[in-house]
């Protein structure tokens, strides 16, 4: 089906203001013009979009979900140190199932994006500009300080297109942690979960994103951030991809002031036919700013996983400190991995490091554990955790780590000495 | 074999991919003796620490070993740890995010269930650690590292000999301890190793230089060369080797 069919399914009500209506259209005429992204375009060589375009075009019929059930299972994911919940089913902001704390204000947008969203390549955020049931705008109030994490639960159910808008507003010296997961339930018909953030971190503001992404193993997923970090600002954003057949993520960070610092890492444990594929991009527009990324990766069966780094220091960006790495394990023969550093240095004076590896786990480093008593089995287990809880060294604190890594543990089969590696 | 022999090594050969590394060597070990294996290099003295210990970089190709009237050889890694073999490593490995603790932990008690013995409390084994430590002369804030991570080579060698003293195996294997140690630091480790000295715990140490022998001196120091031992003797071999080299010897082995 074409995707001029799309226009038949816009989310908008009649008391929609001018300027979201003409953004909406001016959205779609350019997704129907551009089309989604094929392998000519650079981005999307080893990644196809097809399944996230017949998905969108070929919509399967609404099932009314039961939010009850889906708060209560939210509710139990996140835990009691929680300073607030976000809730979103099949897209829809369920308001009433939500709480916040104080000093941060859920809101939406007054105003159209400023910048356009530019190509084929922009084709999934397009859509959820365009199409998206929710648009929820985060206001992080100056110096406000939250010390639990605020969970965002995005729930896509059997058949649905779950797509929001979400954006975090971020006033100077404040300091807030969101954890971000995606659910579903297995199901004959797949979901597809599709999130378009745009982050904005004031002067001195600190922001730490954990996004665990749990879908079944059949659903599509695809996500961008695209945030900007002012002057002495801070971000760090961890992604988890578990679950999923085919997921796209894409994570661009613009470092304007002076000694913005980004930390970007990333897990993702695939194993049957999953398909992940992670882009990054940080610009490093102001001095002395500086960007850690560490993603990683386990790949089973026959799972494929592709990372596409790219670091752009800007002209005038002195004093750059960036460092990158993506480190795999490959543990099957069918298992294939596609790694890709690029580096831009129009400064002087800059410090970059990069170095993506493809390997098995260390067999010295097997040896010296089982040398020491411990079973071969119990061993490799222990090697594969450690592997990946190196992705979470300073990615927020003790309770969001420990939550992630929980998550992993149970990823690893007969995985049972969490409690005692600490 | 008589009764009390703790390893008995005969005409063992092994192999690194398809070269033959030992060529038929013959040792016994009883309980309470430190022997020193030295020769010049590749003899095959670090292939013999490791093949007793069960790395599967190397194939056993001949030969038996029994240990404590077991088959050391049909044993995996880990087995041969829990019955009591240690092998202080040449190169001990960095594991960043398994944490030493946990690791020295975990091997004392798969241990202490192989003597049949019940777990060490947490409590406990705090006490044990800490006490080993200062054997040692440790940081305790080493205990909350990951494995050797970001260790020197010092601190390495020293922590295959704490782990060691806390885990207390019958045969101690040591692969070039003394490589990459000053002075002070071969000083405590030698003394480490003096003080696990027991009746009922023998030592093999491989090494390349006799100073370590003047710390920890052994009852018996052999000569590897060419895979085999090619001479035998208590420790003034090893002073006449410091002073003769290992040439006077080969051309006896050749001829």
């Amino acid at each position: 089906m074409s995707l001029e069919a799309l226009r038949s399914q816009s989310p908008l009500g009649e008391e929609v203001p001018e300027w979201r209506r003409s953004e909406r259209d001016a959205t779609l005429d350019a997704l129907i013009r551009d089309g989604f992204p094929t392998r000519r375009d650079e981005a999307w060589k080893y990644t196809r979009s097809e399944a996230f375009r017949n998905f969108v075009t070929e919509p399967k019929s609404k099932t009314a979900a039961d939010v009850k059930a889906i708060a209560e299972q939210a509710r139990s994911l996140i835990g009691d140190q929680a300073a607030g919940l976000i809730l979103l089913v099949n897209g829809v902001y369920c308001s009433e199932e939500s709480d916040l704390p104080e000093g941060i204000q859920i809101s939406a947008r007054d105003s159209a994006e400023p910048t356009p969203l530019a190509g084929s390549e922009a084709a999934l955020a397009r859509l959820a500009l365009a199409l998206a049931e929710s648009d929820l705008t985060l206001n992080v109030a100056a110096e406000v300080s939250i010390e639990n994490p605020i969970h965002i639960v995005h729930y896509a159910g059997p058949g649905q297109l779950a797509q929001s808008l979400m954006a975090l507003n971020a006033g100077a010296g404040s300091d807030i942690q969101m954890i971000e997961h995606f659910i579903g339930e297995a199901a004959d018909t797949p979901a597809m979960s599709n999130v378009w953030w745009r982050i904005a971190l004031s002067e001195h503001a600190n922001a730490t994103l954990h996004r665990h992404q749990q879908l079944p193993s059949d659903a599509l997923h695809a996500t961008r951030i695209d945030a900007t970090l002012d002057t002495g600002s801070k971000l760090i954003a961890f992604t988890l991809d578990m679950g999923g057949a085919l997921v796209r993520n894409d994570l661009n960070a613009r470092l304007v002031g002076v000694g913005a610092d980004v930390t970007m890492n990333g897990l993702y444990l695939t194993n049957d036919h999953q398909h992940v594929d992670n882009h990054t991009r940080v610009d490093h527009i102001a001095r002395d700013t500086i960007s850690n990324e560490d993603y990683r990766g386990i790949l089973r069966d026959h799972s494929r996983a592709v990372f596409n780094g790219k670091v752009v220091v800007h002209e005038g960006a002195d004093g750059t400190d960036s460092s990158q790495s993506n480190p795999n394990l490959l543990l099957s023969d069918n298992a294939e991995i596609d790694t890709k550093p690029e580096l831009e240095i129009y400064a002087d004076d800059v410090k970059c490091a990069h170095g993506a590896t493809v390997g098995q786990l260390d067999r010295t480093a097997l040896f010296y554990l089982q040398s020491r008593g411990v079973d071969s089995a119990v061993a490799t287990q222990l090697l594969t955790y450690a592997f990946c809880r190196e992705t979470l060294t300073h990615v927020g604190d003790d309770h969001t780590r420990r939550l992630a890594e929980s998550l992993i543990a149970s990823q690893i089969p007969e995985f049972t000495v969490l409690d005692i590696i600490e | 074999m008589s009764k009390q022999t703790l390893i008995s090594i005969k005409d063992l050969h092994a192999n690194v991919g398809d070269t033959p590394i030992l060529k038929g060597l013959t040792l016994e070990i009883n309980p309470g003796e430190v022997h020193a294996i030295m020769g010049p290099n590749g003899s095959g003295k670090s292939t013999l620490a490791n093949v007793l210990a069960g790395r599967d970089d190397y194939t056993v190709t001949g030969g038996s070993v029994e240990f404590m009237g077991e088959n050391l050889l049909e044993m995996e890694p880990e087995e041969r740890a829990r019955a009591g073999v240690f092998l202080a490593f040449q190169y001990p490995v960095e594991i960043p995010g398994v944490n030493n603790t946990y690791l020295l932990r975990a091997a004392l008690n798969a241990v202490r269930e192989a003597r049949g013995e019940e777990e060490i409390s947490a409590v406990d084994f705090m006490k044990l650690a800490r006490e080993k430590m200062k054997l040692m002369e440790m940081d305790p804030g080493f205990l909350n590292r990951g494995v050797n991570e970001g260790f020197s080579g010092g601190e390495k060698k020293r922590n295959e000999i704490f782990q060691m003293a806390v885990l207390e195996p019958a045969l101690c294997v040591l692969d070039e301890t003394d490589s990459g140690l000053d002075i002070d630091a071969l000083k405590i480790v030698a003394n480490g190793v003096n003080s696990l000295r027991a009746e009922d715990r023998s030592f093999l140490m491989v090494t390349h230089y006799q100073r370590l022998l003047s710390y920890i001196v052994p009852d018996f120091v052999h000569v590897l060369a060419g895979g085999r031992i090619i001479r035998s003797g208590d420790k003034d071999l090893a002073l006449e080797l410091e002073e003769r080299g290992y040439d006077w010897l080969l051309g006896d082995a050749a001829a």
